[in-house]
């Protein structure tokens, strides 16, 4: 029984230029090492995005995993035709200056009174759920839509004497399926995410009063299981790029179906904010990632139509320990860090390697400019050189006559443009995959601090920014897939007084607030949210609404890396953690906490300031989203610490709380 | 110890004679129905008062040579009504009660099951699925799993105490709805005295038996799988309940109303748990609704309606009567009511000691006006 390292060698699935072969370095080693292991591969199929059919220009997209039963017969994804007349699927009539709110997250209740409109019947106009059983819709690439009379229909149908019985409901709309095991079931759970977050963003009391209900209409998106996105996250950006398509289309079809008939045909709009509340913890954090790209150039695709605003949470991971910076000098003193895998994780581990941003246009098979050296507890020590782009280098666990790889590093490259030819910058990364410390066959990798050396190529130093990735279970609230952490002894979780550090300290006398990024490599910035911060973007941080400091794990920027815009509040005090808001039934009421819950918030407040615009008299694509006029209009509180004293947690000011018609706890 | 000693006694004696998942569904509806009493008329029974007693017997100094003094006694205990069973205690009705119903309601071994029979008539027959049956099914074990974090601590608590859950319908408790809760405990202990037989005569293995990787969250009980008796027990409650409360008899919104809905929870909770297929719970719910149906028959001096239900297997279907139940078919609400005859009976007038426990039930659901008119007329 040995390790080896095997040498730099040309990686398949590294090629763009073929759909058939083309993954992520995550989905690569997704599909090869961990899906298997899953024990779901029947009711997941493997699918080219190559169907996409032009949705999203030229950006080359890889292979994604999908739920069997949310694709066409035949397997595939299927290239999305022309909206079909939305009118037929609306119940209740529209008020012409609304702003459409669209939510893409997971376990939203659909017959949720937050969700309904005075009379009954719900304000969510359409409803995509990635994951559901395929309905022969020939607009969707897969999953299944639910309109607003398809909604209102399934509640009809589950009324009881005492109103909508909402488990009946959950079933009959096929959002709660338990004949079929690969399937979530978070809806039917107490709090779960999607409801809570949708709530925040665009839920009333059913007896509010005013127009502003009226005016916030929804379009909701259910992603995809965990199962699909990946423990990591792998998939995640893919499948949110068809939620933001399908938000974006569908409020246009059903402006134009409504407003924009004959020769007004493609002219006006609803503004539309999406609410995001997801997010990874490792990529470029330059804007490169293909979602990032996609995102930035919305607007400028929908020419003539109001605005699209997307609002991301900043993360919740500030101090994981999952961020790092090494200046790293030439080969004769190279730099290290401990990388911690816990044992008895039974997902795999990742992190990433960023060299810093390239002029030009990428060069095919270029060459990362740090060798790497990774070593599991009690070596071996390897490969030792530099890769280049399109190559892996695996290590390979030798036993009784079985052989596996244990561990992988990918090198690839990404830009700053859709395709190669019209980038003006480049980067080299490495992505390092480990198994799983726990198999319950197959040979697990060895748990302890791993080893990651660095040395520059060249004569000169080369900042180094390594982060480790997102891992969650496959199956959602299980607490077996732990994540990796970055190991260093000059990382001190505590100060001496036995305060938790945060990326500031304030002075409890003087009021002085100082910088508390860490000292060594690892650190307590630039652990923001790396799907964060493009064009078109709000990035919300969260708060404490009782002393108005950074929630702790709110998490930061740094430049280069985007830093949060606003912050929202996240925590109603130190010890009322968490805000309250819907739970998965209506009357039921949940406290959660994370940036999503922030984010939630900022979406209701950026769709507040766009009917405030409208109201007066702004219209089209004179719209703009937090523009000069938005602080200004807002009940900005006030705090002893100002949000310019904490720029990387807080960004540039805190967003005052939201009245929901709840209680106050 | 003489009257206390029945409910003591039969704790432990159940307690210690059948185990822990017996003896706690039993303990519920007895511990809730019972026990308000005292053994004497101002105290507990003890040799303490017991030897007051005869000390003043003795300072009180009569001479009573066997004479009898009937110009202080009535004829009989109670009244003239057969029904009425005021003069007991709740724990003594309830044993008059048991025994009632356990004479009008029998199990006898039948193909491949049992069937119930309600005074002679039978009413349900079970035979439990094929084992490829139970196998299909256990994607559901699989997919509930998932709920496992969210409803422990219901589950934990419905081991061994499922009418509090039925007090989210509305006030249960021991003055207000003292009927009530009387005539619950005495049909749920009605349903574990059904659902034994039921249990022995299929002795189906529970899902911990189909794979070590069921891992349920509570023990597995040592009877059979199917038909469950928490969803037996669940739904005969929920039947009485729902037509207590509302004074109808089959429910105008199909089998929706809030007591199903808590009684399919109940049931689904064992699935959740991993100790119980739907097909379990669905069987059970079937009988349960039955029973519930035919207690109120019973009270009311009404025969059964239709022929037997036969709930047997069909190719490698379920037969559920007339509608067939497969293998990848969840238990809901709406399979139940679709194999469920509505029943358009008018109540009879009330019959017996079941039907004067009806009748006094119910009247603590209606407006104490409507219910005065009713006594007047």
């Amino acid at each position: 029984m040995t390790l080896t390292w095997g040498p730099w060698r040309a990686d398949p699935s590294a090629n763009p230029g073929d759909p058939a072969t083309h993954a992520s370095p995550y989905g690569d080693w997704y599909e090869t090492f961990e899906y298997q292991i899953a024990g779901t591969s029947g009711a997941f199929s493997t699918c080219p995005q190559s169907g996409a059919g032009g949705a999203f220009a030229d950006i080359p997209l890889p292979r994604i995993t999908l739920p069997t039963r949310a694709l066409p017969p035949g397997g595939g994804i299927n290239p999305p035709g022309p909206r079909p007349a939305v009118a037929a699927g609306l119940t209740a009539k529209l008020n012409r200056k609304s702003v459409i709110v669209g939510v893409i997250d997971a376990g939203i209740a659909l017959s949720h009174e937050r969700f309904r409109r005075p009379g009954g019947g719900t304000r969510i106009l359409s409803a995509w759920s990635q994951g559901g059983k395929w309905a022969g819709q020939t607009h969707l690439p897969f999953g299944r839509e639910l309109m607003q009379a398809d909604i209102d229909g399934h509640m009809t149908a589950s009324t009881t004497g005492l109103g909508v019985d909402e488990a009946a409901f959950n079933r009959r709309a096929g959002l709660a399926d338990y004949a079929d095991a690969a399937t979530e079931r978070w809806i039917d759970t107490d709090a779960p995410h999607g409801t809570h977050v949708a709530d925040l963003a665009a839920g009333f009391s059913p007896g509010a009063t005013g127009t502003l209900r009226d005016r916030l209409p929804m379009i909701v998106v259910d992603l995809a299981p965990r199962v699909s996105i990946g423990p990591s996250g792998s998939f995640l950006e893919f499948y949110v790029m068809w939620a933001i398509r399908h938000i974006a289309v569908t409020a246009d079809a059903i402006w134009d179906g409504l407003y924009a008939k004959g020769d007004k045909a493609g002219q006006g709009g609803f503004p539309i904010v999406i609410n995001l509340s997801y997010g990874l913890l490792a990529g470029p954090k330059d804007g490169t990632m293909a979602i990032q790209k996609y995102m930035a150039g919305l607007n400028a695709a929908r020419p003539g139509r109001p605005p699209l605003a997307m609002v991301l949470p900043a993360g919740n991971d500030n101090l994981e320990r999952g961020a790092a910076t090494l200046q790293v000098m030439p080969a004769t003193r190279p730099r290290s860090i401990g990388w911690r895998i816990s044992p008895e994780d039974r997902t795999s581990n990742y992190a990433e390697v960023w060299a810093g941003a390239m002029a030009g246009a990428p060069v095919a098979g270029a060459v990362h400019p740090l060798a790497i050296t990774l070593s599991p507890p009690g070596g071996p020590a390897g490969p030792g050189t530099a890769g280049a782009e399109g190559q892996v280098c695996d290590l390979i666990w030798t036993g009784a006559g079985a052989v596996q790889v244990i561990a992988r590093i990918y090198c690839r490259q990404s830009h700053n443009a859709a395709t190669p030819g019209g980038a003006t910058s480049h980067r080299l990364h490495y992505v390092i995959c480990a198994a799983p410390t726990w198999r319950a066959s197959g040979q697990a990798a060895p748990s302890g601090t791993w080893t990651i050396t660095l040395s520059a190529a060249s004569g000169t130093a080369v900042e180094a920014r390594l982060y480790v990735q997102s891992d969650q279970d496959l199956t959602p609230g299980s607490g077996t897939g732990l994540m990796s952490h970055f190991d260093d002894p000059l990382y001190a979780t505590h100060d001496a007084a036995g305060r938790l550090n945060d990326t500031y300290v304030s002075d409890a006398v003087t009021g002085v607030v100082t910088a508390n990024f860490g000292t060594g490599p690892v650190r307590r910035v630039n652990t923001i949210n790396a799907i964060a911060g493009s064009g078109g973007t709000l990035t919300i941080a969260g708060y404490r609404q009782t002393d108005g400091m950074p929630a702790d794990y709110s998490s930061a920027g740094q430049a280069p890396a985007p830093v949060p815009d606003y912050a929202c509040v996240s925590d109603d005090g130190i010890w009322r953690t968490g805000r309250m808001a819907a739970g998965g039934r209506s009357g039921s009421t949940a406290v959660l906490q994370g940036t999503s819950f922030a984010t939630g918030e900022a979406t209701r407040i950026v769709a507040r300031d766009l009917i405030r615009q409208m109201d007066a008299g702004v219209a089209g694509p004179a719209l703009v989203v937090a523009g000069p006029g938005f602080l200004p209009n807002l009940a900005v509180p006030s705090y002893p610490m100002p949000a310019s004293a904490m720029p990387l947690k807080l960004g540039a000011e805190r967003l005052p709380v939201q009245d929901h018609g709840r209680v106050a706890r | 110890m003489a009257q206390y000693g029945r409910g003591q006694g039969r704790g432990q004696g159940r307690g210690q004679g059948r185990g822990q998942g017996r003896g706690q569904g039993r303990g519920q509806g007895r511990g809730q129905g019972r026990g308000q009493a005292t053994d004497h008329a101002g105290g507990e029974s003890s040799a303490g008062l017991s030897d007051a007693l005869a000390a003043v017997h003795d300072g009180l100094g009569f001479a009573w040579n066997g004479q009898t003094h009937l110009a202080t006694s009535p004829t009989r205990m109670g009244t003239a009504d057969d029904g009425d069973t005021r003069y007991l205690t709740a724990e003594t009705r309830g044993n008059l009660v048991d025994s009632l119903l356990a004479q009008t309601f029998s199990v006898a071994q039948s193909a491949g099951g049992a069937m119930l029979s309600v005074g002679g008539v039978p009413s349900v027959s079970l035979a439990a699925p094929s084992r490829a049956f139970f196998q299909a099914q256990m994607v559901f074990v699989r997919s509930y799993a998932d709920l496992r974090a969210d409803r422990i601590g219901e589950i934990d608590v419905q081991i061994d105490d499922m009418l509090s859950f039925f007090g989210l319908v509305g006030m249960l408790n021991d003055t207000r709805r003292r009927n009530t809760l009387e005539l619950l405990g005495a049909v749920i202990r009605l349903a574990v005295h059904v659902e034994m037989p039921f249990k022995h005569w299929c002795r189906s293995l529970r899902p911990i038996d189909l794979s070590p990787m069921v891992h349920p969250v509570v023990q597995t009980p040592d009877h059979s799988a199917f038909p469950s008796g928490h969803a037996m027990e669940a739904f005969t409650a929920a039947t009485v309940l729902d037509r207590l409360a509302r004074g109808s008899a089959y429910p105008a919104d199909g089998l929706r109303s809030l007591p199903f809905q808590i009684a399919h929870r109940i049931a689904t909770n064992r699935t959740v748990a991993g100790v119980h297929f739907p097909v379990d719970s669905l069987a059970g719910a079937l009988v349960g609704c039955r029973i519930g149906d035919a207690v109120w028959r019973v009270a009311h001096g009404m025969a059964l309606s239709g022929g037997p239900l036969v709930v047997a297997p069909v190719g490698d279907a379920m037969s559920l009567g007339g509608p067939a139940y497969t293998a990848l078919t969840d238990f809901t609400l709406d399979v139940l009511a679709g194999a469920q005859t509505p029943d358009s009976g008018t109540a009879g007038a009330p019959v017996g000691v079941i039907g004067a426990m009806w009748k006094a039930a119910a009247a603590e659901w209606q407006d104490p006006a409507a219910a005065a008119a009713e006594t007047a007329a």
